[in-house]
């Protein structure tokens, strides 16, 4: 055991120093000069006894050099002249003292006079010229920091009334352990800020207590002891709150470290330039090491980092014999020690460890330098392994390594040609083993290809040199055999002395391009190692998601195990490599081998190393597949048990308690096909399976007989078509909720490229479902798969559009609300209901306003969403996006027909809920579009209640106004109503119910947003052509075209109306046409004129109100004539317009 | 941690931190442990810890307690020197006279140092391995003038021998202690190394009751 405290005192206060000062001051000089040592009993004896020069002399040291030095001690001579060796802390009485003793030194110290010179002071634990007498040295705990729990509990409690304040003490802990599961989530300064805090109460409550409370105000000691101690008690105590709340908040910075020290399990010793002399030390250390997390109190983990340094400092037995002070160690030393330590130690919370021991130390005690240090260094290692900067320096496929054992599986190969690289012949086999898996390394395709095809080319080359390819004269059979006989190529299958193949190496690499190539060339995907690790598990351990995707999709067994029974799953989940988890896991969407919860040679599943190392969304990921959270490893822990980080922790728990992510036993997850593959639940669906290919026909007869066995042993509540149906759903509503279309494509069963989507009846219930154990991953995109998903449709066949979440939502609810606009358009496209109402009554345009969303609001009006649906709050989408001030919604729903005056649960109507809430410019668009201002809510508010704002109530009250006026004037409107059809637009924007009753009470604001808006839309969506053209023209091209059309008038439209029509009435109208052209050609821009000859009065008061109306109006010719019209200029289609109309006019004339 | 300039020990106990920075092979390590422990790679030394040491002294009656931090030299951990040398109130910067490159090392170590620090860290250059004059390629001058150029002591050092090395320490021991005093004397001890350095200093949180009762 460490002596857990250095032992200190002011020597200047030392009654035998001080009785030396002043009495004996020529004896200090004499050791000055010679530096020598004085020694002086500690404080505690020093007080009780009489200092006689004899004493003095025999406590005075000097160096003596005479004699035989007997190596590790330092010997010394009194001023008595007796002889004293001193070894490192200890002094050994010699010859001239009665009887020979051992002495502890407790602390040297080195005095610096004014003068120059020096000596040393040993503060020793007794005297060194005869004994003490015990009873009268008071030893007591008080100067020692206590070592143990047990002596913190006596130090604190052993004293009268040492128990009820202990029970205070614990009431207040309680109090305060149950505060820090809030804490969760804060930042770690008001954690540190809320234990200090505890700290200092709990220091407070201490020393109320009298004896306490003395004793610390004397004895400086006492103090700094009882600081540790109270400390000790009260990390002991609320330490299982208060460190879960510290992994929480570093538990990134732990996954991170974790998945950097996983993917480090290579790293040797050597590559971190550790020195031999070591090696011995490391294992008791690492031992000590992965304890740390036993001890509760930040203290605790120190001295057990303390004992790991000591346990590497101890001298080492093989080194008896040292080298010039090689087995001094260094921070050189000990710094990459204890980077290797902590990635191999099997910590995963180191950054937690960290921050409790630099943090949640309050107490100080005079090891505090010392643990200051090597927090300082475990932080520096921390630091380091962070840079991610080791991982260069581990080589573990040394080249060097590589030059005994090889194996070969040869081919028929042949021949002695030399290999690409220059000098081959003259290199050994190993070193083209060597030189071909360094080109695989290096991903040096060209070279690869070079080295593989030698065979064939050599081969060639003999049966060239050979009489006749059959011959067997005895040339010829010494050629073959030549051939059969040289070992100087490589093949696919050539093995190095690990028993890696070149697939294993570009697994190892990473290299993607390789893959393909090697397997090409008969490379065997499944090929293991010595260790059974086969490409797919290095480059699942290494984290290569592309290629361990070709690997899969080359056919590479997922549920293969190596030689610890760990499936490629189990290395990705070690390692953190999240990528390579999903793709192992989606893949296995199709293949149902994956088994999610297999278990290594220790009992471990997937689940337990990813939520030990806190790989969040790892765990994530496989509870959402039917993970078992409650399967037990060899050591009877459950993931929950080994997980670290809270959050992870509380998902195990749910998962494990069968609340959240599915209900399903283990017992049904565990068998090979699991209980999520799509094929299963078509299968289970019924017939419309029957066109799948033969591996799914396969793959239903297995689901049958899991689902017999199942009916028999299960103690699942869902039958498992439901829960496949079910986890389904959420991927998809998991899918839309992220935004990623591509995925939620998939999952209705289109192709990714959205472009066919709506031009081929490709919807998800008519889609080709093929096989496609040939797929990489649903969504892999290498050269295999794209060429897959060209030739093939995925479809999972059942989903429906339609289908809700048991809240009520569906698809185009979920995407609306997450404002996907992309999604929302699919979905539209797919023929998703646009009006389904949520469990609230709310449609997916309720949600729009809600979200603000002017584009969605649009698609959802324009795909017929209907605009008056009312919600469980009777609330129409109208009042939502008049309540949120969202204008652009309420324009929108205005165009779309929605009624302006439907209320809500309190009566209000959309104008009310605008000017409630202070919107005046929705109110303004609601009034202008001719919402009711004289409706009453349920408290009997009219709309003009609800506003203060001066304006907004002139508005009102114009707009009440015009409505009296508005019912008035309703009776006399309906001849008018006949003649305005022809003037309606054609996109019908505007209802010809408010153009007439605009126009009938020359209502000014009315017309002038009706004409702002006809005028806004026809420059965007149709004039945009004629302007265009027109600036690419000539000038002159216009007005030789007008030239044209006069002089052309009077002839040739004549005949062409002629012709056109044969109705006696056009006759007339063509009469009275031809008349007219004379006014038009005459007149330029008098609208007045221009109109006149038609005659009819009717007409007159439309062009009254204003030059914009007009213009506006004759703005909007037919698109046909709009085509043959194209290039003409404003004025020029005010005329043209007008005569395209004439032929029309007569029939509301007549 | 340690504790800044002993501002808190009642004015006679003074502990500092000091930390020895220098390349691999220069001889920190030795010079330290020579100081502390009286040795010198003799054959006698089985395995030493000699990463952290601690030394007392009593300079004029002011008891001083120097935390000696050795720190990595390994270039490819030059990064993690904050970590070491933050919140330390003295640094040895150690060059070996034969290598011209360990005194460009201490170059630098010095513009980090000041950068990092500022003036608030006493700093001694040690030319070490005096022992090899013979072979000496960084001259005196030229070390002289560099020290006094950047404010700090220097000092011809032999850990084999033992020379210069209780000068060193206790020149160093010195200028820390005038410096804390200083700090002292302005009423905000250490107060300008902060925040530099993220991480909190521990003895700044100790609760009320005890600097009520300590004294």
């Amino acid at each position: 055991m460490f002596m857990s405290s250095k032992y200190d005192e002011d020597v200047s206060e030392n009654p035998f120093f001080m009785k030396l000062m002043s009495s004996y001051a020529e004896l200090i000089e004499k050791v000055t000069v010679a530096e020598g040592i004085v020694c002086v009993p500690k404080i505690s004896i020093a007080s009780h006894i009489a200092v006689t020069r004899e004493d003095a002399e025999d406590h005075i040291l000097l160096p003596f050099t005479e004699g035989s030095e007997d190596g590790a001690n330092e010997v010394f001579k009194t001023l008595s002249g007796k002889l004293v060796h001193v070894n490192k802390d200890k002094l050994t009485t010699k010859s001239g003292f009665q009887i020979s003793a051992e002495i502890s030194v407790l602390f040297a110290e080195t005095f610096h006079g004014d003068v120059n010179g020096s000596y040393r002071v040993f503060c020793i634990d007794g005297l060194i010229n005869r004994e003490v007498e015990k009873d009268k040295v008071q030893s007591s705990l008080k100067n020692v920091s206590p070592t143990s729990y047990v002596q913190v509990l006596d130090m604190l409690w052993s004293h009268s009334g040492g128990q009820k304040m202990r029970e205070s003490l614990d009431k207040i802990l309680n109090t305060f352990a149950a505060t820090y599961d809030r804490l969760e989530g804060e930042s770690l300064r008001s954690i540190v800020d809320a234990a200090n805090a505890h700290f200092a109460k709990a220091m407070q409550l201490l020393l109320k207590d009298s004896v306490v409370g003395k004793s610390a105000r004397y004895n400086h000691h006492y103090m700094e002891n009882l600081k540790v101690a109270v400390e000790t008690y009260m990390m002991n105590a609320v330490h299982k709150h208060l460190f879960p709340v510290i992994i929480a908040t570093v538990a990134s910075q732990d996954a991170e470290l974790n998945k950097i020290t996983r993917n480090l399990r290579d790293l040797q010793l050597s590559d971190l330039g550790i020195r031999k002399i070591f090696n011995e030390n490391i294992l008791p250390a690492k031992k000590e090491l992965s304890q740390l997390n036993r001890y509760s109190t930040p203290v605790g983990r120190l001295f057990c980092i303390k004992r790991v340094v000591a346990a590497l400092t101890k001298a080492p037995r093989l080194f008896s014999v040292t080298r010039d002070g090689t087995a001094m160690m260094t921070s050189d030393d000990l710094l990459p020690i204890l980077i290797f330590l902590i990635i191999k130690s099997e910590v995963p919370n180191w950054m937690a460890n960290l921050v409790y021991m630099q943090h949640f130390h309050f107490a100080k005690s005079s090891d505090d330098d010392e643990f200051g240090f090597y927090l300082a260094s475990i932080e520096a290692a921390l630091e380091h392994i962070k840079t991610g900067n080791i991982k260069e320096d581990i080589k573990p496929l040394k080249r060097d390594r590589w030059n005994t054992v090889i194996l070969t599986e040869s081919m028929e190969t042949p021949n002695t040609p030399p290999s690409p690289a220059s000098s081959a012949s003259t290199q050994s086999y190993n070193s083209i083993i060597d030189e071909f898996f360094k080109y695989v390394q290096e991903g040096d395709e060209r070279a690869v290809i070079q080295m593989l095809e030698q065979p064939q080319k050599s081969s060639e080359e003999i049966t060239m040199k050979m009489c006749h390819p059959l011959c067997s004269c005895d040339r010829c059979d010494k050629l073959v055999s030549e051939l059969r006989t040289n070992s100087k190529l490589v093949t696919a299958y050539t093995r190095d002395n690990k028993g890696y193949t070149a697939l294993h190496i570009a697994a190892y690499y990473g290299q993607g391009l390789l893959i393909d190539l090697l397997v090409k060339n008969h490379a065997v995907v499944d090929a293991t190692d010595y260790l059974g690790l086969t490409p797919l598990h290095l480059a699942c351990q290494r984290g290569y998601q592309n290629v361990m995707l070709l690997l899969v999709h080359f056919g590479a067994d997922t549920t293969v195990t190596d030689n610890e029974g760990n499936t490629p799953l189990h290395l990705s989940c070690a390692n953190g490599h999240e990528d390579c988890v999903k793709a192992l896991v989606f893949y296995d969407a199709y293949t149902k081998k994956l088994n999610i919860n297999a278990t290594n040679e220790l009992g471990n599943t997937p689940l337990h190393l990813a939520a030990k190392w806190g790989y969040d969304n790892i765990v994530k990921t496989l509870l959402e597949n039917g993970a078992g959270a409650n399967i037990r490893n060899k050591k009877q822990q459950t993931p929950v048990s080994l997980a670290q980080n809270v959050v992870v922790q509380r998902w195990l728990q749910v998962a494990a308690e069968g609340l959240d992510f599915h209900p399903i036993s283990p017992h049904f997850v565990s068998p090979k096909s699991g209980a999520r593959s799509r094929s299963s639940s078509i299968a289970s669906a019924g017939p419309s399976s029957n066109s799948h290919s033969d591996s799914h026909s396969k793959e239903v007869e297995a689901f049958n007989q899991e689902a017999a066995c199942f009916s028999t042993v299960s103690v699942s509540l869902e039958d498992p078509s439901e829960a496949e149906r079910r986890r389904k759903k959420e991927r998809l509503f998991k899918a839309i909720i992220e935004g990623d279309i591509q995925l939620v494509k998939f999952y209705f069963g289109l192709q990714s490229d959205s472009g066919d989507i709506d031009d081929d009846d490709d919807l998800p219930g008519s889609a080709v479902v093929t096989s496609s154990s040939g797929m990489c991953h649903p969504l892999c995109q290498c050269d295999k798969c794209a060429a897959v998903q060209k030739a093939t449709r995925k479809s999972s066949g059942k989903m429906s559009v339609d289908v809700k979440t048991n809240t009520g939502y569906s698809p185009i609810h979920m995407a609306v609300l997450h404002n996907h606009s992309d999604i929302v358009e699919l979905l539209i496209l797919l023929k998703a209901n646009v009006s389904l109402q949520n469990h609230k009554g709310m449609t997916p345009l309720h949600l729009a306003c809600c979200v603000r969303s002017s584009l969605i609001t649009d698609m959802l009006v324009k795909a017929g969403a209907k605009t008056d649906v009312k919600d469980m709050n009777s609330d129409t989408a109208l009042i939502i996006a008049a309540s949120n001030g969202f204008l652009n919604g309420v324009q929108i729903l205005i165009k779309g027909g929605a009624d302006l005056n439907m209320t809500n649960i309190k009566g209000n109507t959309a104008l009310h809920e605008a000017l409630r809430r202070k919107h005046s410019q929705t109110a303004n668009c609601l009034l202008a579009a001719g919402a009711n201002p004289r409706m009453k809510n349920f408290q009997g508010k009219l709309p003009l209640d609800e506003t203060n704002d001066p304006v907004m109530r002139g508005l009102i009250v114009a707009a009440s106004f015009r409505l009296e006026e508005e019912t008035k004037a309703q009776q006399n409107t309906n001849a008018n109503k006949q003649i305005l059809t022809d003037f309606k637009p054609e996109n019908g924007h505007i209802s010809i119910k408010e153009l007439f009753a605009a126009f009938e009470e020359k209502d000014l604001h009315t017309l002038q947003s009706l004409a702002a808006s006809i005028r806004t839309f026809d420059r965007k969506s149709k004039l945009r052509k004629t302007v265009t053209h027109d600036h690419s023209l000539p000038r002159l091209d216009g007005l030789v075209r007008k030239h044209s059309i006069l002089s052309f008038n009077k002839n040739t439209l004549r005949k062409v109306r002629s012709v056109d029509k044969a109705d006696p009435l056009h006759v007339y109208s063509l009469f009275k046409s031809n008349s007219m052209d004379h006014v038009v050609g005459n007149s330029n821009n008098n609208n007045d004129e221009l109109l006149t000859p038609m005659g009819d009065n009717s007409l007159l008061p439309i062009f009254d109100y204003s030059e914009d109306m007009s213009r506006s109006y004759v703005n909007l010719p037919s698109s046909d004539s709009l085509e043959n019209e194209s290039s003409m200029t404003d004025d020029q289609i005010q005329k043209k317009s007008v005569e395209t109309e004439m032929p029309d006019s007569p029939s509301c004339c007549s | 941690m340690a504790s800044a300039g002993g501002a808190a020990g009642g004015g006679r106990n003074l502990n500092f931190k000091v930390v020895l920075l220098g390349e691999g092979c220069v001889g920190k390590t030795s010079l330290v442990l020579r100081y502390v422990e009286n040795k010198f790679n003799d054959k006698h030394i089985t395995t030493l810890q000699a990463s952290f040491l601690n030394k007392k002294l009593n300079i004029g009656g002011k008891r001083v307690n120097l935390a000696i931090w050795d720190t990595a030299g390994q270039e490819r951990f030059h990064a993690l020197g904050p970590i070491y040398y933050r919140d330390s109130n003295g640094a040895i910067l150690v060059y070996d006279i034969t290598d011209e490159d360990s005194f460009q090392k201490v170059k630098n170590w010095v513009k980090e140092l000041r950068r990092m620090l500022g003036q608030d860290v006493c700093l001694c250059i040690a030319g070490n391995k005096t022992d090899l004059e013979k072979n000496r390629n960084v001259t005196v001058a030229e070390a002289e003038a560099y020290a006094a150029s950047v404010g700090a002591k220097h000092f011809h050092t032999s850990a084999k021998m033992g020379k210069g090395i209780e000068d060193l320490f206790l020149d160093l021991s010195k200028s820390m202690i005038e410096k804390s005093e200083e700090g002292v004397a302005k009423g905000r001890p250490g107060s300008t190394r902060k925040s530099q350095v993220l991480v909190v200093d521990d003895s700044t949180e100790e609760p009320p009751p005890k600097s009520g009762c300590c004294g």
